[in-house]
């Protein structure tokens, strides 16, 4: 096919061609088809398949056209591409087209490519250590939290008022204001005061009470607050002071280790703990350094980055989201969310990773990296197990060429910042 | 009586088609209302399509029996004319009213 292409760049990824078809092509297609339809054509008055060519041509107009163009703009556009040597990402989108028999074909089209850039210096980049690795003083905090966490309340020996921190057990009459209509009743709750979760009305009102006192006041409550019957509604409680209990912090001693669980005595848990805390740490610091280097890569090279690739991305986070509420029991159709709007938060950071995706396929390359069939495997059954299905069920699935690149891809780009990973200078703050 | 009560309809065909390519496309067949006379297609044929016409030659065609279980009937009768024009002249192609 002899055709005709011009190249406009609108932007280092986006381009515009304009492609020609010459009148014979045109021609000799519509001829083509129309022989097509003729062999199938069935018009009263003549044989199946012996209509007049003019006659089936009139007839089937539309259709015919329709198959025309589509034959010849994925021939010309293929042949185009190939001649202007680009690759086009995502659909083909066509602008203004003309076609008529008689006439060449033009049409435009507006396609992205991937963008051409120098790699960037990768070894030896620098990253921050965010957090310091745990010691024994952060051992000794997070045995100081189970310690607390499993303290049983009793009730404070020798002690009459009531101070911050303490457990304050009442009974409750709430009536709205206005109304006195009954909103809430309780007896024997507990009530920590000071604490921040706790309505400040009543860390304002309970220090300094004595058993069996009581204490009359109103609490207005927030719009949002999350129990409906009091939510923005002002209340004016009855408060009755029936005890005040402590926090009985238990020993620190074998005993406690046992109780809590697979322990002989302390340093077993202690030991747990180091290394709970270690792990955590480890995990913490490779994802940091991993968001480190790729923001880093993305602002050493700041090349324009293609839309489609940005969609792309932004569509598989909020598909991520969208699959993480689903298994908190929200339908995310009926949640009242701006998609739009998280569409948007999400763009910048999309954007980093894409480019710094692109600059890791090619840093695979440099590094002449390559996938093993293990890591194939290894990376199939991980996919199967977020998808929640066996890895044979899935397997089919990645026959197909493309399907099999993406995964391909995608292991490359992580050996490509395990190699960053390795060479990045760690500068501890 | 109307020069369209006259012709009836294009008939168009394998067979007529054929026929009008020998002619270089100069002929035309119309059904037409069994009791025209040759002479009065002629005058219909050419006050519609504004164009002359060389001669008519027609045939008669009776309306096939068709039985519908103990009933019987007739199709209706009807006159094949074949209208030829002298050279030079254009029909316009029937294609798109079919």
């Amino acid at each position: 096919m002899n055709v005709r292409t011009e190249l406009e760049e609108i932007s280092p990824v986006k381009k515009r061609l304009r492609v020609e078809v010459p009148v014979e092509t045109v021609l000799a297609e519509f001829n083509r088809v129309a022989a097509t339809y003729r062999r199938r054509s069935r018009i009263a008055g003549f044989r199946p398949g012996k209509a007049p060519v003019a006659m089936v041509k009139r007839r089937y107009r539309k259709d015919i056209r329709q198959d025309v163009l589509r034959k010849l703009i994925s021939e010309s556009y293929d042949q185009s591409i190939r001649e202007k040597k680009i690759r086009p990402l995502g659909q083909l989108q066509l602008e203004q087209v003309a076609l008529d028999e008689g006439e060449p074909l033009v049409y435009e089209a507006v396609v992205e490519t991937l963008p051409e850039f120098q790699v960037p210096e990768y070894k030896g980049l620098e990253v921050r250590l965010e957090k310091k690795a745990p010691d024994e003083e952060s051992v000794n905090q997070e045995l100081e939290r189970l310690r607390d966490r499993h303290a049983p309340l009793i009730s404070a020996p020798d002690r009459e008022t009531v101070r911050d921190g303490d457990y304050a057990v009442v009974d409750l009459l709430g009536r709205y204001v206005p109304g006195e209509e009954e909103a809430i009743r309780q007896e024997n709750t507990t009530i920590r005061v000071g604490d921040e979760r706790t309505q400040s009305e009543f860390n304002q009102a309970l220090p300094g009470m004595e058993i069996g006192g009581e204490k009359t006041f109103a609490v207005d409550y927030p719009e949002d607050y999350p129990e409906e019957k009091l939510a923005g509604r002002r209340v004016r409680f009855n408060l009755q002071l029936n005890d005040i209990k402590v926090k009985d912090l238990p020993d620190l001693n074998d005993e406690f280790a046992k109780d809590l669980g697979d322990f002989d005595d302390l340093d077993q848990l202690r030991e747990q703990i180091r290394q709970g805390l270690s792990s955590q740490w480890q995990q913490a610091r490779d994802s940091s350094i991993r968001g480190q280097l790729v923001r880093g890569l993305s602002e050493a090279c700041p090349f324009q980055v293609p839309e489609t690739l940005v969609e792309e991305r932004i569509d598989n986070k909020i598909r991520d989201i969208a699959y993480n509420l689903v298994q908190q029991g929200v339908d995310p159709a009926k949640a009242k969310l701006d998609w739009n709007r998280i569409r948007e938060d999400l763009r910048h950071g999309a954007e980093q990773e894409t480019r710094a995706a692109l600059i890791l396929s090619e840093i695979a390359e440099v590094e002449q990296l390559e996938v093993e069939l293990w890591e194939f495997e290894d990376e199939l059954r991980k996919t199967a197990e977020a998808l929640n299905q066996p890895v044979e069920k899935i397997r089919p699935q990645f026959d197909d060429e493309g399907a099999r690149g993406g995964l391909q891809i995608r292991i490359l780009r992580r050996k490509a910042l395990e190699v960053l990973m390795e060479h990045a200078v760690v500068r501890d703050e | 009586m109307s020069r369209y009560d006259i012709i009836r309809l294009p008939h168009i065909t394998e067979k007529a088609a054929i026929q009008k390519d020998e002619l270089d496309g100069r002929l035309v067949v119309f059904k037409v209302r069994p009791e025209a006379t040759k002479g009065q297609v002629k005058a219909a044929v050419q006050g519609i399509f504004d164009v002359q016409v060389e001669s008519v030659r027609t045939a008669n065609f009776r309306g096939k029996v068709k039985r519908m279980g103990k009933y019987r009937g007739r199709r209706a009768a009807w006159k094949k004319a074949y209208v030829t024009l002298k050279p030079g002249q254009d029909m316009p192609e029937f294609f798109d009213t079919v």
